[in-house]
């Protein structure tokens, strides 16, 4: 049963993962005050953060200042992070260091995620469990505030996720439901990937490479128009299929191309904000074509009492073929916000609403009754982050959220953030999220098999989290966070009164918990050590009365740990070496002996020559330690790969 | 409900108007360390005897033209001295002979930009602090920013055309030395 089924959700949708996501979010600037989805002025944030900076400051001396990082794309240093929930920031210089070439190859870095590579082009990525092509599907995507998640099946198509790497400035990795200000779908975490603003990257860049397994370029100019600033791109890549078992036909492997354009400009107090992207990506030689754009407008104005209004709007349009399914897919989107101060409450409101027009044709047994449909969702949120002494801020949310699907939902929020001294915080969490049903769960049919389920409602969740920040010296920062999720009305399997065909229901149940940790040590001045490691624990069932042919696949497939341990090393003034080491626990699946995938260990090792200031060459190695490795076996929606060790030359210039 | 909203939003957003061109944001952290910096050099600078009234007058760091700091320098400098010289602040427009200060941060200005307030402390025992985000001109110090952290360069012969005297333990700190 789950293999047909999932066949047959594989094949409606092209043998890919689908991914849904559902509500844009705040701006990245919410980060930059320090409590997640908070969007101040942009000075109000700098101002905060600066002032307990410079109290820390004060006991370093002018050598430690010589050594501090204030990374000039990042917002802060992980020292100085203030927001209550489990957020990681991925750097732009991480990025470069890690050699990665892609965004979901990027998301390694995070060590509060899980990133299961499935093949060429495909990858199943979530945050706190319940990872596979089919389950992950509680996962918030952004990119610059665009939702990128897949109304069809709730999850993230990665091969539809265009991103010119060398211009993103961080990317924020909140694992948990992460806030009020997040999107519908925020539950398991949220993925924000902001990229620079167009007056932070002038002139002509390069950066691309090439290796045994993959080429990439992309070219990047930047310049002044009037008044603002404007960046065009264009970057095209290509990687090969991965190993496969002799005798297997398919073809994974994948090439694309995207060009984009940004303009942007204004003061601190009014500014705007326009992007386009066109992007077109091919599978295989046949296995289908993705292809499609986006126009996003934002704009921000601060007003006269230090309040700030941010507005933001984009129109997307997504294609998608493969052998037997075509599926376009237009994206209306509008959200505002405005952020107040009134004594000690910063309150923060505002609301948003998404249109999709969907038109989805499939041409074997698994299909809609009508290709087209017209999805859409509202929400209205508000937030008050009191701050209650010097010290302690709570900070109270509500959103209520409306889909088409589901109606009304409730999303209240609570968080407390104490902060014994300048260089600690202890902050903890309650939440409800809510993971509203999609296309495939409500209408796909096949006929005598499978039945539409009208009533299949959201999958809900209560997290209880908590955690701790803390700076322990001048040299080494650590953060430690725990969660207990409580999840209901999952999805199930079902027969209608005992025989065919077969509904999904929200028949299942079950608990998470888990403890997620990261530091960083200066060992010495030129050498920085990160580790990372996140554990988990599932106990999912079936309510009473109730049968899941699936065998609860909702659970999805993931490791009870993961580790990982990167070494930052500056070798003289011209030349990097960087070194990754990761394990990853074996996945067992319930009613399955032996683990689904063994446990791996794998390195990565990337050595950097600035041969000029403006130019850098590069070799790296990933997957050093085996031949091959597996990721992740869910072959009911893609053949089995395993990735393969491999090298690559890279060359930046410009930067 | 959804028409309200998408006509609330279409409202504010026609309500944002034409841009105005201006000036960068320097991040948070970045300006704290850079007014960390203005207080911390001191003490490995010494000034000619002429520059303090008194062993207890006070050590006036000076911010020129646009400062960026606002209240974040204050704090850093509140309760700190240099030997026996509490530190203080002065704001200025322009600076020229007669402003008082022993460090000054040219920020610039409409009244002076950096290399013409640089040209106004030639020869003077004033530690000329520029910054690498407000142009080009370099003083004594010059704060700039080097593989993600806050570095300064120093112009030696400045400093000993003004009778001001850095130690080599900033020598050694800066990231190039002008001599």
């Amino acid at each position: 049963m789950r293999t047909r089924l999932g066949r047959a959700q594989g094949r409606a949708c092209g043998g890919w993962t689908l991914g849904a996501v559902k509500r844009s979010a705040a701006l990245g600037l919410a980060l930059a005050a320090g409590l997640v989805g908070q969007a101040h002025a942009e000075e109000l944030a700098a101002d905060q953060a600066a002032e307990r900076a410079v109290e820390q400051l004060r006991t370093y001396s002018l050598e430690d200042l010589t050594n501090l990082r204030v990374t000039t794309v990042s917002k802060r240093a992980e020292p100085l992070i203030q927001a209550p929930a489990a957020i990681y920031v991925i750097t732009a210089d991480d990025i470069r260091r890690s050699g990665a070439t892609s965004l979901p190859e990027a998301l390694r870095l995070a060590p509060n995620l899980e990133v299961a590579r499935i093949n060429a082009y495909s990858y199943a990525i979530t945050a706190r469990g319940m990872n596979s092509a089919e389950s992950a599907n509680k996962l918030l995507v952004l990119v610059n505030g665009r939702s990128v998640y897949e109304p069809i099946g709730s999850g993230v198509l990665w091969q539809q996720v265009d991103v010119v790497l060398s211009n993103i400035d961080r990317i924020e990795v909140v694992s948990g439901p992460g806030g009020t200000l997040w999107g519908a779908n925020a539950v398991n975490g949220v993925i924000n990937v902001i990229t620079k603003s167009a007056k932070d990257t002038d002139g002509l860049r390069v950066d691309g490479g090439a290796g045994d397994r993959q080429r990439n370029l992309a070219l990047t100019y930047g310049g002044v128009l009037g008044g603002s600033n404007y960046r065009l791109s264009l970057q095209t890549f290509e990687r090969d299929g991965l190993d496969k078992a002799p005798g297997d036909p398919t073809d994974d492997s994948f090439r694309g191309w995207q060009g984009s354009a940004r303009l942007g400009g204004g003061s601190p107090s009014l500014g705007y904000t326009l992007v386009a992207n066109a992007y077109d990506n091919r599978v295989g030689n046949d296995g289908g074509n993705l292809w499609g754009g986006d126009v996003m407008g934002r704009v921000f104005k601060t007003l006269s009492g230090g309040s700030r209004i941010d507005a933001q709007a984009y129109v997307a349009s997504d294609d998608r073929s493969a052998r037997d399914t075509h599926e376009r897919r237009d994206t209306f989107n509008v959200q505002a916000q405005m952020a107040s101060t009134f004594g000690a409450h910063e309150v923060v409101w505002g609301g948003e609403y998404r249109l999709w027009r969907e038109y989805f044709l499939s041409t074997n047994a698994f299909h809609f009754a009508d290709p087209r449909a017209t999805i859409s969702l509202g929400s209205l949120f508000a937030q008050d982050e009191w701050a209650l002494r010097p010290d302690l801020k709570a900070t109270i949310g509500l959103k209520l959220e409306e889909n088409s699907y589901s109606g009304l939902d409730w999303l209240p929020n609570l968080r407390l953030a104490w902060a014994p001294s300048p260089d600690s915080l202890l902050w903890a969490a309650a939440s409800r999220a809510v993971r509203t049903p999609n296309r495939i769960e409500r209408e796909l049919q096949a006929d005598g098999f499978l039945a539409p389920s009208p009533d299949f409602q959201s999958e809900t969740l209560w997290a209880y989290e908590a955690g701790a920040r803390v700076q322990l010296s001048t040299r080494a920062s650590l953060s430690v966070s725990g969660f207990y999720n409580v999840y209901n009305d999952l999805r199930i399997d079902a027969f209608t009164n005992g025989g065919l065909p077969i509904v999904l229901r929200n028949g299942g149940e079950g608990e998470s918990w888990g403890v997620e940790a990261w530091g960083t040590f200066d060992v010495t001045p030129w050498w920085r050590l990160k580790a990372g490691l996140n554990t988990l624990r599932k106990d999912f069932r079936v309510k009473a009365g109730e049968t899941d042919l699936a065998r609860l696949q909702i659970a999805g497939m993931d490791p009870k740990y993961q580790a990982q341990l990167r070494s930052q090393m500056e070798l003289g003034p011209s030349a990097d070496l960087d070194l990754a080491l990761r394990r990853v626990g074996e996945v067992t699946s319930a009613g399955v002996v032996g683990p689904v995938t063994p446990a791996y260990t794998e390195a990565d090792a990337r050595i950097g020559w600035r041969v000029r200031p403006d130019l850098e060459l590069s070799l790296a190695g990933f997957n050093l330690l085996n031949d091959h490795h597996l990721e992740i076996d869910d072959h009911t929606t893609a053949p089995l790969r395993t990735i393969p060790r491999s090298v690559y030359i890279g060359l930046r210039w410009g930067f | 409900m959804p028409l309200a909203l998408l006509g609330y939003a279409l409202a504010v957003m026609l309500t944002v108007l034409a841009a105005t061109p201006v000036s960068a944001q320097t991040d948070g952290l970045e300006l704290a360390v850079k007014a960390t910096y203005l207080y911390k050099l001191a003490p490995f600078v010494s000034w000619p005897a002429s520059a303090f009234a008194s062993p207890t007058a006070p050590l006036v760091i000076c911010v020129q033209g646009a400062g960026p700091f606002g209240q974040i320098l204050d704090r850093a400098v509140s309760g700190q001295a240099v030997g026996s010289h509490p530190v203080t602040i002065k704001r200025l427009a322009r600076v020229d002979a007669d402003s008082g200060c022993h460090i000054a941060y040219l920020a610039g200005g409409p009244g002076q930009s950096p290399a013409q307030a640089l040209q106004a402390m030639e020869g003077l025992p004033v530690l000329t602090v520029t910054d690498e985000a407000r142009g080009p001109a370099k003083g004594m110090v010059h704060l700039l920013l080097a593989r993600g952290k806050v570095r300064f360069s120093v112009d030696a012969q400045q400093a000993e055309a003004g009778g001001v005297v850095i130690s080599s333990k900033l020598l050694a700190l800066a990231v190039a030395v002008k001599r």
